[in-house]
């Protein structure tokens, strides 16, 4: 099972920096959920439930009753209300077979400071999506 | 979306045989450039520049090559091709039971701002009629296959990272892996468009998605780019689709950083199938450079001449030992001397011609007639681009001062044998044409130089050509002194206005390569047989010297002949009006594709050929 997990860790973009001893290590902190197609993995509004990343699937992210994006391998969602400890702010519907790494809220922050490249690989795809969304460049 | 299974088995099993040359067009954006067949894929790309090492490499071989597809998700669908007009914009379409659907590939030209040059291949997919299923299929196979890499999935794309070199391959369509590779399935109604950016970018990249309008954008300014660069043109006579197209294709295989002109953008296409004539031509020659270089100037597109004359003043400067003449014969597009030939023995080649080269032994030949081509295209830009400066007019007395030392004695030639060097005619005759132009430009530029001294050199290589180049039992001039065997590239003789070209001598030479090189319109090099080359197997007719003979035949007013086999040779073209090298005996292209040589003839013979049907 670590084995393929491992294999799982070293495809995804956030771990590109680790070592294969970090990877190792990260074997023992992260948690692997799947949800069905169709299934809602967050709900707005509701008790935050953890960090999740993608490690295989798709999934929408939907804000009322909208679809506004796709998230597919490699990306994370839930950490907005995980660092901030408020409730979700969109819901997360399962768009394939989702298959989930999850860090649980309270453990999110040993987490990112225990692996500073992870959470710069993270504040990366942050700013991005921030650049996105910008209304100043739109 | 349940008709996928068969082109999920495996990596390379999506990836039918290989199609024929000629059933690829090629973009780029004048770093490198990237084959795209009928059926989707892009088998062959090298990143960042030509003669780097592949990326998808299928066309050398289908299993270890590496390639990236996007085609139909269903089989059965027919495919057209053809370039936005008058771009190097290629638009592949697929026309099947439940639509229509095509991929529009392009390359973003930084013009001037090479420094930041992201080297985008940009494939944007759209649905045209009914509802489109494709699948696209990303196997890239780093540095010719030898390189292992790792994938990285990020929220826009995936991130592939090898020893060498760094690409992402981005788009908002969630990637599945597949073997070393990622795989998406998509579907498109009318109107709808999918994006698939491949950049080359740091190791630590995240991926980024690009917006239908960042994208749309791109296109319109690649578009936008071809088309200014084409509107210099001033060519108005007849064939003009094809001379344009042979003038992008040029255009295509210069290096803007540089001003370099590669000779074709792939290595080891064979020059006859299982044959080992495979060549690296990922390179500068001087010779097929200056040789575009008069194409392109006869169009009137002089900013190429002037950035390939700064390219070659830096390469005059360059200290070399005094026997190997003050130029290489090859280059890479950076200016280096160094071409070491290596065999790539873990790839089969196209359909199984090996051996796969990258490199060029030829570099350390001796090929005298590259002066008289080199200094040509001077004469040309002196002539009508701007006159020349002082500095090049000093490298260039250097050049006639060596060649005057160097003239007569045993070369490679212009086809490069391996097979012992001779004292080839067609060397004697450039070598005339450098010392004669040289002539010209200071008679005429009133610059200083040696005329008596040059003009005695120039008078002895005439007689000497006349003299020991003519055998009078065959009543023609023959490849090299010590043989009766004719060669195709004396066609050149009157074009360079060495004889008239309704000399007595000439006519009777092209009456006997009419004879024995021509073979239904099309000219071989020579005979293989009768002139050992060093090489084992046959090979196909030669593109460039059936143009050279449509404008032997013109000018020696055999117009209707020359007309004919014109438009015979235009038949060769494939669909997008590309050539490569030669031509089989069944018509298939045959070589690197596509090939300058070939291209830079066309627009020769075409502009020869107008002119004298008035």
């Amino acid at each position: 099972m670590a084995d393929h997990l491992l294999g799982r860790l070293r495809r995804l973009g956030v771990f590109a920096d680790l070592t294969e001893p970090e990877l190792h290590a990260l074997t023992g902190e992260l948690a692997e959920i799947s949800f069905p197609e169709g299934s809602w993995v967050v709900r707005q509004g509701t008790k935050a439930t953890g960090l999740y990343i993608i490690a295989d699937g798709e999934a929408g992210v939907v804000i009322d009753d909208e679809e506004r994006a796709k998230l597919t391998t490699g990306s994370f969602f839930g950490e907005v209300s995980v660092l901030l400890a408020e409730p979700p702010t969109a819901d997360i519907v399962a768009r394939t077979p989702l298959h989930c790494l999850v860090i649980q809220p309270e453990q999110a922050e040993e987490f990112l400071l225990g692996h500073p490249r992870v959470m710069y690989r993270m504040l990366q795809a942050e700013a991005r999506r921030l650049k996105t969304v910008d209304p100043m460049r739109n | 979306m349940d008709n996928h299974t068969a082109q999920n088995s495996g990596p390379s099993a999506g990836l039918p045989g290989y199609l024929p040359i000629a059933e690829h067009g090629v973009i780029g954006d004048l770093h490198t450039a990237a084959l795209i067949g009928t059926d989707g894929t892009i088998d062959w790309y090298c990143c960042p520049s030509f003669d780097s090492p592949s990326v998808f490499g299928a066309i050398l071989d289908r299993a270890k090559g590496g390639y990236y597809r996007i085609a139909p998700a269903t089989d059965g669908w027919t495919p057209k091709q053809l370039y936005l007009p008058d771009t190097n914009v290629l638009i592949t379409r697929f026309l099947t039971e439940e639509g229509v659907g095509e991929v529009q590939d392009f390359m973003p030209v930084d013009s001037g701002r090479t420094a930041t040059h992201r080297h985008r291949l940009v494939r944007r997919v759209l649905g045209v009629r009914g509802t489109m299923h494709f699948v696209m299929n990303a196997q890239p196979r780093f540095n010719y296959g030898r390189d292992e890499h790792d994938m990285f999935f990020h929220e826009n794309g995936v991130l592939f990272r090898s020893p060498g070199i760094s690409l992402a391959l981005e788009t908002p369509l969630e990637l599945k892996p597949d073997g070393a590779g990622v795989q998406c399935h998509f579907a498109l109604g009318p109107g709808e468009s999918a994006t698939f950016v491949l950049e080359r970018v740091p190791a630590d990249y995240v991926p980024r998605a690009y917006s239908a309008e960042v994208t749309r954008e791109a296109f319109e300014a690649t578009v936008t780019y071809w088309r200014n660069w084409l509107a210099r043109s001033s060519y108005q006579g007849r064939w003009r689709e094809m001379v344009h197209r042979s003038a992008l294709t040029l255009k295509l295989l210069t290096h803007l950083p540089t001003g370099a002109i590669v000779a074709a953008p792939t290595t080891s296409l064979p020059e006859l199938i299982g044959g080992s004539r495979n060549w690296d031509y990922r390179y500068t020659w001087i010779r097929d450079s200056a040789l575009s270089l008069d194409a392109l100037l006869r169009l009137g597109f002089t900013d190429e001449a002037a950035a390939f004359m700064g390219w070659l003043t830096k390469r005059f400067q360059e200290p070399r030992p005094a026997q190997d003449g003050p130029l290489q014969v090859i280059y890479t597009i950076d200016g280096a001397a160094e071409l070491a030939e290596e065999t790539l023995g873990h790839l089969e080649g196209y359909r199984g011609s090996g051996p796969v080269r990258i490199g060029n032994g030829a570099a350390g030949q001796l090929q005298l007639d590259i002066y008289g081509e080199l200094i040509g295209s001077v004469y040309l830009y002196d002539t009508y681009g701007s006159p020349i400066h002082h500095d090049a007019w000093t490298a260039l007395c250097k050049i006639i001062e060596w060649i005057s030392q160097h003239w007569d004695q045993a070369d490679e030639g212009i086809w490069e044998v391996r097979g012992g060097r001779q004292n080839f005619t067609f060397s004697r005759l450039m070598s005339w044409v450098a010392v004669d132009r040289a002539i010209r430009i200071a008679t005429t530029r009133g610059l200083p130089a040696d005329i008596e001294g040059w003009r005695s050199v120039r008078d002895a290589i005439y007689h000497q050509i006349m003299d020991k180049g003519w055998h009078p039992e065959r009543h023609a001039f023959v490849q090299h002194d010590a043989t009766d065997v004719l060669d195709a590239s004396i066609l050149i003789m009157p074009m360079v206005k060495f004889v008239s070209p309704e000399d007595g001598r000439w006519l009777s030479t092209l009456d006997m390569m009419s004879r024995e090189l021509v073979s239904d319109s099309l000219v071989y090099r020579y005979n293989v047989e009768a002139s050992p080359d060093g090489l084992d197997g046959e090979e196909g007719t030669f593109s460039m010297c059936t143009f050279w003979y449509v404008e032997a035949l013109a000018r020696a007013g055999r117009l209707d002949e020359a007309r004919l086999v014109f438009e015979k040779m235009l038949t060769y073209a494939n669909h997008l009006g590309l050539y490569s090298e030669e031509i089989g005996p069944t018509g298939e292209a045959l070589g690197n594709f596509p090939q300058a040589f070939t291209h830079l003839a066309l627009i020769s013979a075409a502009c020869c050929l107008d002119e004298e049907l008035g």
